[in-house]
């Protein structure tokens, strides 16, 4: 490749993404310009915080070389801890503390699956998506109502504004990936896991402690998806059992448009969040001219085949420069 | 002209030459040994014949005509079967499938005739003296098991020319019987059988002739009987001597590293050794004697079954890398490209991944610091690379073999252990590691090295351990030090004990 195409694809590797999603936009723009006023992207970006949140974590996953499928599961098991635990009359920082927790326990269990019993990442946490399912059937059945009695706490996550303007899920949203990128960037935690995604054996011959780094990063991303399942919570006043079923691909795709390689080793923190919030705008912005949900999945598969394809003609300008 | 003739025969791989302009002859019905060291073009050659490789220039004639061969299937039309090094079989099919996997017997050009299937393969085996069935799954037997059903593969092609490529490699003594006289049978059947092996005592046992080649050019062919060993091994050898000298100069201390009785089943045995403060230990040893085994249990990447690793007075037993790096001792790969280097990461990433704990402050990693080394190793090791952003996998592989070594370093060993310090490297970066290594040794550094390149060993090195089937059978001191003597060890020809030899 010449000089002149890599500083090109340095470049798309951090703002590509954007790129995209600024397109969309003046497309919206022009076919129903209303979709593109602030009030509209301000409840774009609000909605895009819970599968962003989650994305954040999901992206440590994927950059180790790894998959959580289980997220959506451990979503809806926090999104029923808290409620029950408000609803048996607890304090609203008990009932996050305890949703965390337990959160933080299936993480522990996904990494000890896949380290010590060996057990690849996707049937490990294809299997765990179907048990904390199950375990949050039984320890709740069906939706709880959370009243205005359980709820006043909570429902500041969603209806609550930092400095009086800016609503509090985006407030979460950005901060969650400023932590994101300065650990992903800056500590030994983040090297750690770009060190066991890009090069698993020599991590091990190095001397990381790899199997440590798993369990954390499987407890990061479980801890994410349980904030996110804590703020989906609060913005529909109920903890339902089956709150994040189908979840995980929603994070998945943000992490894949974000611009993070499915190989490991090579994440992208803000790309991951433009990824969340380009997938949130396209099917509201259909929502809004009157396309069904059929169509709005279809939308969501056309961007992601067209964002995966530029980085095939990258692949292959890389081969026939060589 | 003879049964089977290779004409200038070469082959480049990424620009260097494996074999240049090799031609030779091999008459029908004889047993015919290909030797060389390491690296000499013997696998290369029969990979040509064999239709694995494809030769860049030359011509290769059987029983007169002119063959072109492009494929495995292509040579097994010419009659040409191989029995490779590397085993190529499926553990979860059973040893029948796996020998007839080429061409399954079939009932009405659908079914597979299983019966027909077994029947042949157990009667192949039959004439083996095997232990195990044509029923039983690959994975279920051992690595010399296996190794016998490679060969009964290459028979069932019922081809007239045979190609063993250190077939005895894996083989136990009583197996190593079976094939000594599985091979007279086949030569009583006129085939003609193309041997390679490490083993100067099965050439003289089993060839007619043997054809010697050395850095991928023919030397020459003789009659085996004709030949001393002793003249044999100078052929494969064929430098002078005295154009190497050992620049470690400097007198070893005391004993810093002692390894007692190691022992691991079926790899290495009675392993003892001592390593002194500033030597530079070489490690010498044909492919698969498991020397690398051996240092990897000081790193602790293999475990011992039994047996003690002593380190200044102290019995460490290292169960992991981590572990032996806290106790000082530095690893540098064979293997860059899979186990060494962190393709994806900046320099100054890779050289410091393994002590981000101790230069972190709370979470964050002091970048300040992570830039002093960078500058540091930098400076003495003449790096070179645009930034310290810059992705490693851009360097060229002295560098990284430089970064690798500062990573070792860095960590803060007083042993080094480097395998294959120059394995596919130029030759500027290869002296500059060589007096990396001396300087390092001058400091007081105790250092292993394992390298298939026996000049650098004696070039570089006070003391050299040669390695034959997972034991040691020399410690070679500097003023004993010569290929010869090296590689006589290491293919069980002679032991040699501080001037004993037996």
């Amino acid at each position: 490749m010449s000089q002149r195409a890599k500083k090109f694809w340095r470049i798309w590797d951090n703002v590509g993404i954007l790129c995209i999603l600024l397109v969309i936009m003046a497309v919206y723009g022009i076919l129903e310009p209303q979709i593109v006023n602030p009030t509209q992207l301000v409840t774009a970006l609000k909605r895009s915080a819970v599968s962003g949140i989650a994305a954040a974590g999901m992206m440590y996953a994927v950059c180790a070389g790894g998959f959580d499928l289980s997220v959506g599961s451990i979503l809806s098991l926090t999104s029923c801890v808290i409620a029950v635990q408000l609803t048996s009359g607890r304090g609203t920082v008990f009932s996050i503390m305890m949703a965390l927790a337990v959160a933080a326990l299936c993480g522990v269990i996904n990494g000890i699956l896949i380290t010590k019993l060996k057990i690849q990442a996707f049937v490990a946490t294809l299997a765990t998506q179907l048990a904390f399912a199950g375990v949050t059937l039984v320890y709740c059945n069906k939706a709880i109502q959370l009243t205005s009695k359980y709820n006043a706490g909570l429902k500041f996550f969603s209806t609550g504004k930092f400095l009086g303007i800016i609503p509090l899920p985006i407030v979460l949203l950005v901060v969650t990936y400023i932590i994101s990128y300065l650990v992903y960037t800056y500590t030994a935690f983040g090297a750690k896991v770009r060190a066991v995604g890009s090069n698993e054996q020599a991590a091990r011959t190095t001397g990381i402690k790899v199997d440590r780094t798993f369990i954390l990063v499987f407890v990061v991303t479980a801890v994410s998806a349980a904030l996110a399942g804590i703020l989906n919570t609060a913005q529909v006043s109920t903890g339902n059992p089956t709150l994040g079923d189908g979840f995980e691909l929603d994070a998945i795709t943000a992490v894949v448009l974000g611009g993070t390689a499915l190989a490991g080793g090579k994440g992208n923190v803000f790309g991951t969040m433009v990824g969340a919030i380009l997938v949130t705008f396209v099917k509201m912005g259909l929502n809004i001219m009157g396309v069904g949900e059929a169509y709005q999945k279809m939308a969501v598969a056309v961007v992601l085949v067209f964002a995966l394809t530029i980085s095939g003609i990258r692949i292959i300008m890389q081969r026939g420069g060589k | 002209m003879a049964y089977i003739e290779l004409k200038n025969i070469t082959k480049t791989f990424y620009g260097v030459k494996a074999l240049d302009n090799v031609s030779m002859s091999i008459e029908r019905g004889e047993v015919h040994a290909v030797c060389g060291e390491n690296g000499a073009g013997k696998s290369t050659i029969m990979k040509i014949l064999g239709g694995m490789y494809f030769a860049d220039g030359g011509d290769v004639y059987i029983d007169g005509n002119k063959c072109s061969i492009h494929s495995v299937s292509d040579a097994l039309k010419y009659g040409v079967s191989v029995v490779y090094q590397e085993l190529n079989l499926m553990p979860d099919l059973t040893v029948a499938e796996n020998i007839y996997l080429h061409s399954l017997p079939r009932k009405a050009k659908i079914v597979v005739d299983k019966a027909a299937m077994n029947k042949n393969a157990q009667a192949l085996l039959g004439e083996m003296d095997v232990r195990f069935k044509a029923t039983d799954f690959i994975g279920m037997l051992s690595v010399s098991e296996q190794q016998m059903v490679e060969i009964a593969k290459a028979l069932s092609h019922n081809a007239d020319i045979i190609v063993m490529d250190e077939p005895t490699a894996s083989l136990n003594d009583k197996e190593v019987e079976t094939l000594y006289k599985l091979i007279e049978k086949l030569k009583k059947q006129n085939k003609t059988i193309i041997y390679i092996s490490h083993r100067l005592k099965e050439i003289f046992d089993l060839s007619d002739r043997l054809t010697i080649l050395r850095d991928g050019t023919y030397v020459g062919t003789y009659v085996t009987k004709d030949i001393t060993q002793s003249k044999m091994v100078e052929y494969m050898v064929g430098r002078e001597v005295s154009e190497f000298y050992s620049t470690a100069d400097h007198e070893p201390g005391e004993v810093v590293l002692e390894v007692k009785n190691l022992y691991k089943e079926g790899i290495y045995k009675d392993v003892s050794f001592k390593l002194h403060k500033g030597e530079l230990l070489g490690v010498a040893g044909l492919m698969g004697c498991f020397r690398e085994d051996i240092v990897k249990t000081i790193y602790g990447l293999v475990q011992a079954d039994s047996g003690d690793i002593i380190l200044n007075g102290e019995r460490i037993n290292p169960k992991n890398p981590l572990d032996a790096i806290a106790h000082g001792i530095g690893f540098v790969t064979e293997d860059r490209k899979q186990a060494g280097i962190f393709g994806l990461m900046s320099v100054r990433e890779n050289i410091t991944i393994n002590i981000l704990d101790k230069i972190k402050k709370i979470f964050w990693i002091k970048a300040s610091e992570e830039q002093t080394i960078l500058a540091d190793y930098t400076k003495k090791m003449n790096m070179k690379y645009r930034g310290y952003h810059q992705k490693i996998n851009s360097l060229s592989g002295g560098n990284q073999q430089k970064f690798l070594l500062a990573r070792a370093l860095a960590s803060g060993c007083d042993v080094l252990i480097m395998l294959e310090p120059t394995r596919g490297i130029d030759v500027g970066a290869k002296a500059e590691i060589y007096a990396l290594l001396e300087d390092l040794a001058k400091q007081g550094m105790a250092i292993i090295i394992i390298s298939s390149d026996l000049p650098e060993i004696i070039a570089n090195c006070h003391r050299t351990l040669a390695v034959f089937q997972g034991k040691i059978t020399g410690d070679i001191s500097r003023e004993e030090m010569e290929e010869a003597l090296i590689l006589q060890c290491a293919t069980g020809n002679k032991t040699h004990f501080g001037g004993e030899e037996e």
